[in-house]
């Protein structure tokens, strides 16, 4: 029971344990003081953790902390002094090592201390704010051992001498004792905040780098190919980045390492490498074909298979562009070199057009070989950057669209794809090589222009029945398309309807024929010539024959404009055509039909003395030549009367008579060419041919222009030299597609300003062709003519619609 | 010829900027002939310096002049109204030809051939 008089009473603790005065508090230091010694002789085994923390534990408490504290640096001075005396003695090649050693030596004694001396840090550290112990332990080790003269200098002086060796190609011994250097001095900064490595290390370290490298860089390009200096930069890179991971350089030292390599390795040297004779880019550049080329189906051919030198001189401009891409800026020199070998490229093979040495198909295959290999070169060697093909591509059209001729010769080849070069190709191989004509044909500026010819060429072929195969027509208008929409190939495919429809109606005719057949005409002889040896009408007597005739009617909105009048027909032909136009009208009312003489060919039979035979010639030749049944002789003149072809054709067409290897008449004047008015057309009797049908060629236009003083263009003519005029119809059709744009654009704006308006003209027509500033400005002026437009009063930039 | 023997009793001195252009894009008009809204360009040679008299430095209305007179070009055979009023505002703006940009210049073409040729002079 408890008693209720008597209370607990709690009384205040009191200080049991003694103050510990200064004696006392020395003698507690003295005896850490050799137990600090012992640990650092390494006989730590022998001491009571335990007893050294309370000793320590109980100066702290004792208000003894600073004794403590001075007490302990002290005596990690003086250790440290005669660690750094006996150091700074050694010799260099165990230096490294010994420093190393008493690194961690020193390391694993100030563990220990800071274990012991915990409280203290904890306490008297934190509120006096000094250093923790074993920041203090490092800080010391700096000051007194690394900063001593005989050992700073020279340790750097072999971490240095080291790593050189090792760049030299020579074995050194340890990189793990470099690597526990660097180590040390990145603690030893870390723990007092100095700069010790980068100061002591790492701005002499990246010194001696640049220096070597600048050197070696210079001396190894002096001597050897750009490949080879590519290889060896990489090499070196390499090297050095698993140097810094080896060493275990910070990243604070990465960063600029890696930047002083790439300028010096790459950067400085960036031009040369590109210029470098025999083995700079721009050398590569120009020999860099992939090799294709082998038989036409292999187009896009495997890289490097069919040519390995080729094919490396590919690989070896990707290696140089690995190595620049670690400089962006650097890269533009390549993208640069590149842009220049197409352009000089593009300009030689436009040269040798020029001066005639290659056809306008050659010219096109040298693009599209040229395209290849370049594209071939942007893929592998500068995998396929976004940039490179985008230059790649204006640099293409910058040589190409100097002149229309790129249009004209892309038509030609076009052309002879379609009349010849596809026969017996399968549908797969069409459209490839289709394809090809479409990447050429993206690179035009004046895409009407190949319109324009493409659609003569068509015509040509279609009327001719020179095509290779419906099929292949109709994928390339369906490509056209694709490409470049449904309006620019509307005409086109209006020609193939035409030609549908006509044969339709030519059976529709030849019906109509068996239940009304065409009258009999009677052949009106001239002046009696009658039945006669040097008769060229086979039948003798006077009734005649209906003439047979095929005719392809066609839309003449859809067609190349023809606009030459008939020429004077003979009567039979005339009656023919007679007889279909009356067919033709009563199925179609309302239509009106135009003959075009300038087309055609007619078979028809010759006698020449005993030989009779079947010439098929053009029309016009078959009137000249039907004059020669009335006369023997005629001269240009008569002939031209008579017939009343055109000049110009009808010279050719004549000449085309009298070739030496078809002389069918025989020309008064000597050489080739017509002398004039009263040149003298005579039968040539005695005409031979082995075959019993002959073809007459026509001679080109070029050859029968040169007989005339005139002019030789116009829209039917046949250049085929790929020139570079503007056809005038192209020239017409823009000047209205303009004034269209132009008009619209104002009527939707109602007020523009100059630039403005030019940029919008500019871009509604970029699909068709590219129209020059000042071309649109005079068209401007027209319509201010003509009260479509007016210039602002105020202002003369500012064009307004006039309602 | 009407206005030619009518011009010298015209002073035109007095007039400000505004009426005298006014009155310069009616010279214009007035000598229009039959249909035509152009004038000939030997009409405009002669027309020209009358009526800018002391409105333009002398060497710009006589370099303008030499200019119509050499050019071969058949387009000029007739001034329109836009040339002819042109002239007027670009030589006014424009008194020095050297700081002439023909890339971006949105007056007519006719001046810009002008310019070239003038400058072509010059050197």
């Amino acid at each position: 029971m408890v008693d209720p008089q008597k209370k607990i009473v709690i009384k205040n603790f009191r200080q049991r344990s003694r103050q510990v005065g200064p004696e006392a508090a020395s003698k507690i230091w003295s005896s850490l003081s050799s137990a600090i010694d012992e640990i650092h002789n390494r006989n730590s085994s022998t001491l009571s953790f335990e007893e050294l923390y309370r000793n320590a534990y109980n100066l702290v408490i004792q208000k003894h902390g600073t004794l403590l504290y001075d007490g302990v640096s002290d005596k990690l001075t003086s250790h440290l002094l005669s660690a750094a005396e006996h150091l700074s003695t050694t010799p260099e090649s165990t230096l490294l090592d010994e420093l190393s050693h008493c690194f961690a030596e020193h390391v694993t004694t100030m563990i220990m201390v800071k274990d012991i001396l915990m409280y203290m840090d904890r306490t008297y550290v934190a509120q006096h704010r000094r250093k923790p112990v074993y920041d203090l332990g490092l800080h010391l080790y700096r000051l007194t051992v690394w900063e001593r003269s005989g050992v700073q200098n020279r340790c750097t002086e072999l971490l240095l001498q080291s790593i050189s060796h090792e760049r030299s190609g020579l074995l050194i011994d340890d990189r793990s004792l470099l690597r526990s250097i660097i180590s040390m001095l990145l603690q030893l900064g870390a723990a007092d905040g100095s700069n010790v490595y980068e100061r002591d290390f790492e701005s002499v370290f990246l010194g001696t780098t640049q220096e070597f490298y600048r050197t070696e860089s210079m001396n190894f390009l002096a001597e050897n190919s750009a490949s080879e200096y590519v290889k060896k930069a990489e090499a070196r890179l390499e090297e050095e980045a698993g140097r810094s991971v080896a060493l275990g350089l910070p990243q604070t030292t990465d960063g600029p390492l890696r930047h002083l390599l790439e300028m010096e390795l790459v950067e400085r040297h960036a031009a040369t490498l590109v210029q470098m004779e025999n083995s700079g880019f721009a050398v590569l550049l120009k020999h860099g074909d992939h090799g294709h080329g082998q038989g036409r189906g292999k187009s896009d051919g495997d890289s490097g298979s069919n040519s390995s030198d080729n094919g490396a001189k590919v690989a070896e401009m990707a290696a140089m562009y690995n190595l620049f891409a670690r400089v962006p800026s650097s890269v533009d020199f390549l993208r640069d070199a590149l842009c220049e070998r197409v352009k000089a490229d593009g300009k030689a093979l436009i040269a040798d057009q020029d001066r005639g040495e290659t056809s306008p198909s050659s010219f096109i295959k040298g693009l599209l070989a040229m395209r290849s290999k370049f594209t071939n070169i942007a893929e592998v060697a500068f995998r396929g950057e976004k940039k490179v093909l985008k230059r790649l591509k204006e640099s293409f059209e910058d040589f190409l669209n100097a002149d229309t001729r790129a249009a004209n010769c892309l038509a030609i080849y076009a052309d002879e794809l379609l009349k010849s070069g596809l026969r017996g190709a399968s549908e797969e191989e069409v459209h490839t090589r289709l394809n090809m004509v479409i990447l050429i044909f993206r690179y035009l500026s004046d895409k009407d222009v190949f319109e324009s010819y493409y659609k003569q060429h068509l015509a040509r072929r279609l009327l001719a029945g020179r095509s290779v195969s419906e099929e292949a027509e109709r994928i390339m208008v369906s490509q056209l398309k694709a490409e470049c929409g449904y309006q620019f190939t509307s005409k086109l495919e209006g020609m193939f309807n035409d030609m549908r429809i006509s044969r339709d109606i030519r059976e529709a005719y030849k019906t109509y024929k068996r239940t009304n057949p065409q009258a009999q005409s009677v052949h009106n002889e001239q002046d009696g010539q009658g039945v006669n040896s040097d008769n060229l009408n086979s039948d003798a007597k006077k009734i005649t024959k209906p003439v047979e005739i095929e005719v392809d009617v066609l839309t003449a909105g859809h067609w190349p404009s023809q606009n030459t009048p008939s020429c004077n027909l003979p009567d039979q032909i005339q009656g023919a055509i007679d007889h279909f136009t009356e067919f033709y009208l009563k199925k179609h009312t309302g239509r009106k039909l135009s003959w075009q003489s300038s087309t055609g060919s007619v078979e028809m039979q010759a006698t020449f003395g005993d030989s009779t035979y079947r010439l098929i010639v053009s029309t016009y030749q078959m009137c000249i030549l039907i004059l020669f049944n009335g006369s023997n002789v005629l001269t240009l003149g008569q002939i031209k009367t008579e017939t009343n072809i055109p000049d110009m054709e009808l010279r050719r067409h004549l000449i085309s008579l009298c070739t030496s290897k078809h002389r069918i008449l025989r020309k008064g004047s000597k050489g080739k060419h017509i002398s004039g008015d009263n040149d003298t057309f005579t039968l040539n009797n005695s005409y031979k041919s082995q075959f019993k049908r002959v073809k007459i060629p026509l001679v080109s236009m070029k050859e029968a222009a040169k007989s005339n003083a005139g002019k030789g263009g116009g829209p039917g003519n046949k250049d085929a030299n790929g020139s570079s005029k503007l056809p005038p119809l192209v020239e017409e059709e823009r000047r209205h597609l303009v004034e269209a744009a132009i008009v619209r654009i104002m009527k939707a704006r109602k007020t523009l300003q100059h630039n403005d308006l030019i940029a919008e003209v500019t871009k509604q027509l970029t699909v068709r062709f590219v129209p020059p500033p000042q071309f649109i400005k005079k068209r401007i002026e027209g319509l201010i003519e003509r009260d479509y437009l007016e210039r602002s009063e105020q202002d003369h930039r500012l064009y307004q619609y006039v309602a | 010829d009407k206005f030619k023997a009518l011009l010298p009793s015209l002073e035109t001195g007095f007039m400000v900027h505004n009426e005298f252009r006014d009155f310069y894009k009616f010279s214009f008009q007035f000598n229009r002939q039959g249909t035509h809204k152009t004038l000939e360009k030997d009409l405009v040679i002669m027309l020209a310096p009358m009526i800018l008299k002391d409105r333009l430095p002398e060497e710009r209305m006589s370099s303008f002049v030499e200019f119509l007179n050499q050019t071969t070009d058949k387009s000029y055979d007739r001034i329109t109204l836009d040339q002819w009023m042109s002239f007027y505002d670009f030589s006014k703006e424009c008194p020095n030809l050297n700081e002439y940009d023909e890339e971006s210049s949105a007056w007519p073409v006719l001046i810009d051939d002008f310019v070239d040729y003038a400058t072509g002079m010059q050197m």
